[in-house]
């Protein structure tokens, strides 16, 4: 199947549908017309279909139009110029034999005729005496009308007679002109073509004939079309929707103003009329289009409310002008355009104001210019609520900015701030929620790296421990050896000490990777900082004493409270007092001291060095990460690297400081992470 | 004369396993070797064995999962040995039926006195006499007897100073409780406490080098650091 029938399939469904449905209409609307027409006689439905012309109304309507001419030519022969005369004498000529006439007017002698001879009358009835075929026939005998058919006298009063339209006419003729008129007006039995001239009577017998086939063809045609229509039902709804789609793009404005006069045409239907057969089916045809007309419009316009729903209303003129104004507005930085608008307002506020005072000036008692001040002034009011409407929504979007950034900043990487995307805060929020994006990634990246990190260093350090074992446990063996050389018990006592080293540094690394990638299980609770310095002191209390260093403690008798891994910052004691054990100078004097401050919970731990340290605050941190010259003598271990890390994941801040030989740790752990005097 | 205990040790390192062995045999123990769980659960059902010292890391089946298929059958006491040293680690392999874990590198000294006292508590537990005495407080391996204020680790006597007992006694009647250094000082010293932190610290050390087999790793008497001292209900 080609395209092109796909493409055009909807549009031929639709066509039929369209074509079967006017038809339709059409038909409809004639037939009514007709019966308004006939007011109201069923009967006259049937003409075209009955094939006889001469008991139609159109044939009567016609007669009587002739007559009525006739009549009143020599009836009231002043009121006509001669060729108004000789165009209706004309007009009965073209009839040729199909009809006969004679007027005369007794008074003034004019006499109309195309009779051989003068007309006689029967001595009986006082009828006049016509040709044999001729026996239809109209005849005004001064005082009264008579229709004859066939020797018959025809009430045409009956409202069933078909002379019901031409009747009252002719009534008030004959009532005014209550003179010596006689006219005759007779009708061919049987119609004949006019060789010389166009005969009415004949023509309209022929269309007749025709015209009942015609509706009939009509009437079928729109049946069948109808049927396809509604077997392509769908095809012809696709047409619906493409109908709609351009309708749709049509301002409501417009819609409503073109709907206006055809609002009128629907109302001016009712008062079609004609005068005859050809004039009937024209005027039928026309109003017929002017009622299609009407009909597919709003059609058109119910099929774009269907399938459009709410943009039906909202694709305005208004809107569209705010729409325009957005896209203008949005050239330019949010900063020019805030101000745009608000500038904007001013002017537009003006300009309305001014129009306002200008019409109420000009007139004030006039309804119609009040009324367009009053539409102005409403004008200015829905401009003003609109600005502010947008104002509020921009102040509250803006909030909501502010407060995502809070939230992104206090870690929740996870929800994204939704705007309107017409709002004017939509680019701003879509660049917030991008870096967030980026920043979740980098996040969710760092997170993996460490994870691995964690997993390298459990695998190394377990790949390190069983060798170790070995060592340790072989070390140990030759130890207990009893008949070694002295100085190979001496080799043996250095390899169990090293070896002893080793295995702390090991745990120590591990410890220390584990503790600075954040991944490390941690038992928080409330517990006594200065029952905790306490202790770790009391616990180390052997190889305090046995250092030769004294020990100044200020430690507040009362419970000073804190929340903190008691195990891990247990840990952070043992290390900075071993430190302080190892470093100072002998004999000096080690400072530990508990305070409570404005700040936080602030202890510190001072020591004299015993040598000099030409090593920077952050330096002795690092140096194992990187690898610098204190390497290269025994240092510390990891020891303060330890305790930095694991205070800092109880929540505390670990800062060390150098002055001189002075060496000084602060753990400070700040309100929010401690619940002080409970 | 008893028969010797016979124990088994399996680790997929050899030099481990004969580092141990040596160890095990100097202390009068008959040692069986296997390098994997498969061998090792093989060598249980041929021969009657008093204790197990198990690697977590073995190829065929690990130790976790070997102490599970063990642990369907038979009670006898494992020691797991590991290079890893969480405490996650420690607790997944006493909840999967072990009853001691070492982890590597251990100090041989540690290892032999933890076998024994392994041993002492499986082959007593046929003692009803000790199980049914009514004044007695038990905590894993610790028995404090009420009437005699005595201690024993794994059956055996210890030698406490009054103090060192009383404060034993006061943390063993309630077990899992976390006393502050100044209640123990009050209701054992009968005196007004004030910086008592470290005399009750220094005794607690004492007393946990008398109990524990690693004091620096103590299995009992625990101090809760910032808080104060228990004995955990084991």
């Amino acid at each position: 199947m080609d395209t092109k029938s796909i493409k055009s399939r909807p549009f031929a469904a639709w066509l039929c549908f369209f074509m079967g449905v006017s038809i339709f209409i059409f038909l409809l609307f004639t037939g009514l017309s007709v019966l308004n027409h006939s007011q109201w006689d069923m009967d006259a439905l049937k003409t075209p279909f009955r094939n006889d012309y001469k008991s139609s109304n159109a044939f009567k309507e016609r007669t009587g139009h002739y007559f009525n001419n006739l009549f009143s030519l020599v009836a009231d022969p002043s009121s006509h110029d001669n060729s108004y005369q000789e165009m209706t004498i004309q007009r009965l000529n073209n009839e040729g034999i199909n009809l006969k006439y004679y007027a005369v007017n007794l008074d003034t002698g004019l006499l109309i005729n195309n009779l051989e001879g003068d007309l006689s009358f029967s001595s009986s009835e006082g009828m006049p005496v016509l040709p044999a075929d001729y026996k239809y026939y109209w005849y005004f005998d001064g005082n009264k009308l008579w229709v004859m058919d066939n020797g018959q006298a025809v009430d045409i009063r009956r409202l069933d007679s078909g002379y019901q339209n031409i009747s009252p006419r002719l009534n008030n003729i004959s009532a005014k002109y209550n003179s010596n008129s006689r006219v005759v007006l007779a009708v061919k039995d049987t119609l004949e073509k006019n060789p010389y001239s166009q005969s009415l009577y004949y023509g309209e017998q022929q269309f007749l004939a025709i015209l009942g086939w015609v509706y009939i063809t009509l009437g079928m045609l729109s049946i069948a079309l109808l049927i396809y229509a509604l077997i392509r039902r769908r095809d012809k709804r696709d047409f619906d929707r493409r109908l709609a789609s351009w309708s749709g793009s049509v301002w409501l404005e417009i819609k409503i103003v073109l709907s206006l006069p055809l609002l009128m045409v629907g109302l001016r239907v009712g008062s079609t009329s004609w005068s005859d057969l050809s004039r009937m089916v024209l005027a039928t045809t026309f109003t017929s289009i002017e009622i299609l007309l009407f009909f597919w419009w709003f059609y058109v316009l119910l099929v774009d409310l269907i399938v459009n729903r709410r943009t039906f209303f909202s694709h305005n003129f208004i809107n569209s002008l705010i729409k325009w104004y957005q896209k203008y507005e949005s050239q330019y930085s949010w900063q020019q355009s805030m101000l745009k608008r608000a500038y904007m307002l001013v002017a537009a506020e003006t300009v309305l104001a001014s129009v306002f005072s200008l019409i109420i000036a000009i007139s004030l008692s006039d309804f119609v210019p009040l009324f367009i001040a009053l539409l102005i002034a409403g004008a200015g009011v829905y401009i003003v609520y609109r600005y502010l409407h947008r104002y509020k929504q921009t102040i509250s979007d803006l909030g909501k900015l502010i407060d995502h950034i809070e939230l992104i900043k206090s870690g929740d990487m996870e929800s994204r701030l939704e705007l309107a995307a017409e709002a004017d805060m939509y680019p701003a929020a879509q660049n917030l929620n991008a870096l967030q994006e980026g920043m979740s990634i980098n996040v969710a990246e760092k997170m993996k790296s460490e994870h691995l990190k964690i997993e390298l260093v459990t695998n190394v350090s377990h790949d390190l421990k069983t060798p170790l074992t070995s060592i340790i446990s072989y070390v140990d063996l030759l130890a207990k050896e009893e008949d070694l050389p002295t100085h190979v018990n001496d080799y043996v006592k250095i390899l169990v000490q090293k070896s002893e080293r080793l295995k702390n540094l090991i745990q120590d690394l591990f410890d220390l990777s584990k503790a600075s990638s954040g991944n490390i299980a941690l038992d928080m609770e409330q517990l006594d900082f200065a029952r905790l310095i306490k202790q770790t002191l009391a616990d180390m209390e052997e190889p305090i004493s046995k250092s030769g260093l004294t020990f100044r403690i200020n430690i507040p008798d009362e419970p000073v409270y804190i929340l903190a891994d008691g195990q891990k910052l247990y840990r952070v004691w043992e290390n900075l007092i071993t430190n302080a054990l190892k470093y100072s100078l002998p004999g000096s004097r080690v400072f530990v001291d508990l305070t409570v401050e404005d700040e936080g919970v602030l202890a510190t731990i001072k020591n004299t060095a015993n040598e000099e340290m030409n090593f920077g605050e952050d330096e002795i941190l690092q140096r194992f990460v990187r690898g610098d010259s204190a390497r290269t003598t025994e240092g510390a271990g990891l020891g303060l690297s330890i305790a930095q890390q694991f205070t800092q994941i109880c929540g505390g801040n670990f800062s060390i400081k150098i002055d001189g030989d002075l060496f000084k740790v602060e753990l400070l752990f700040t309100q929010n992470t401690c619940l002080l005097q409970i | 004369m008893m028969e010797k205990q016979r124990i088994l040790v399996v680790d997929d390192d050899r030099e481990i396993v004969n580092a141990i062995a040596i160890n095990l045999q100097n202390e009068g123990y008959e040692v069986l070797t296997a390098y994997d769980g498969l061998q090792a659960l093989d060598m249980i059902n041929s021969q009657s064995v008093q204790l197990i010292i198990l690697d977590v890391m073995m190829p065929r089946l690990d130790g976790l999962s070997t102490t599970l298929k063990i642990r369907e059958e038979k009670n006898i006491p494992i020691i797991i040995l590991s290079a890893k040293s969480e405490d996650t680690d420690k607790v997944l392999g006493l909840s999967m039926g072990a009853d001691d874990y070492v982890t590597k590198p251990f100090n041989n000294i540690e290892l032999m006195a933890r076998v024994k006292s392994q041993l002492r508590r499986y082959l007593s537990l046929g003692d009803i006499n000790v199980q049914s005495k009514p004044n007695l407080l038990k905590s894993g391996g610790l028995c404090f007897d009420l009437e005699n204020h005595t201690l024993a680790v794994d059956g055996d006597p210890v030698k406490l100073t009054a103090t060192e007992t009383k404060i034993v006694e006061l943390l063993m009647r309630t077990p899992g409780r976390i006393f502050p250094a100044e209640e123990i000082y009050e209701r054992v010293w009968e005196a007004p406490a004030y910086g008592v932190e470290n005399t009750v610290m220094v005794h607690i050390r004492r007393i946990r080098e008398k109990i524990e087999i690693n004091p620096k790793e103590p299995k009992y008497l625990k101090v809760v650091w910032g808080i104060g001292y228990k004995i955990d209900k084991i």
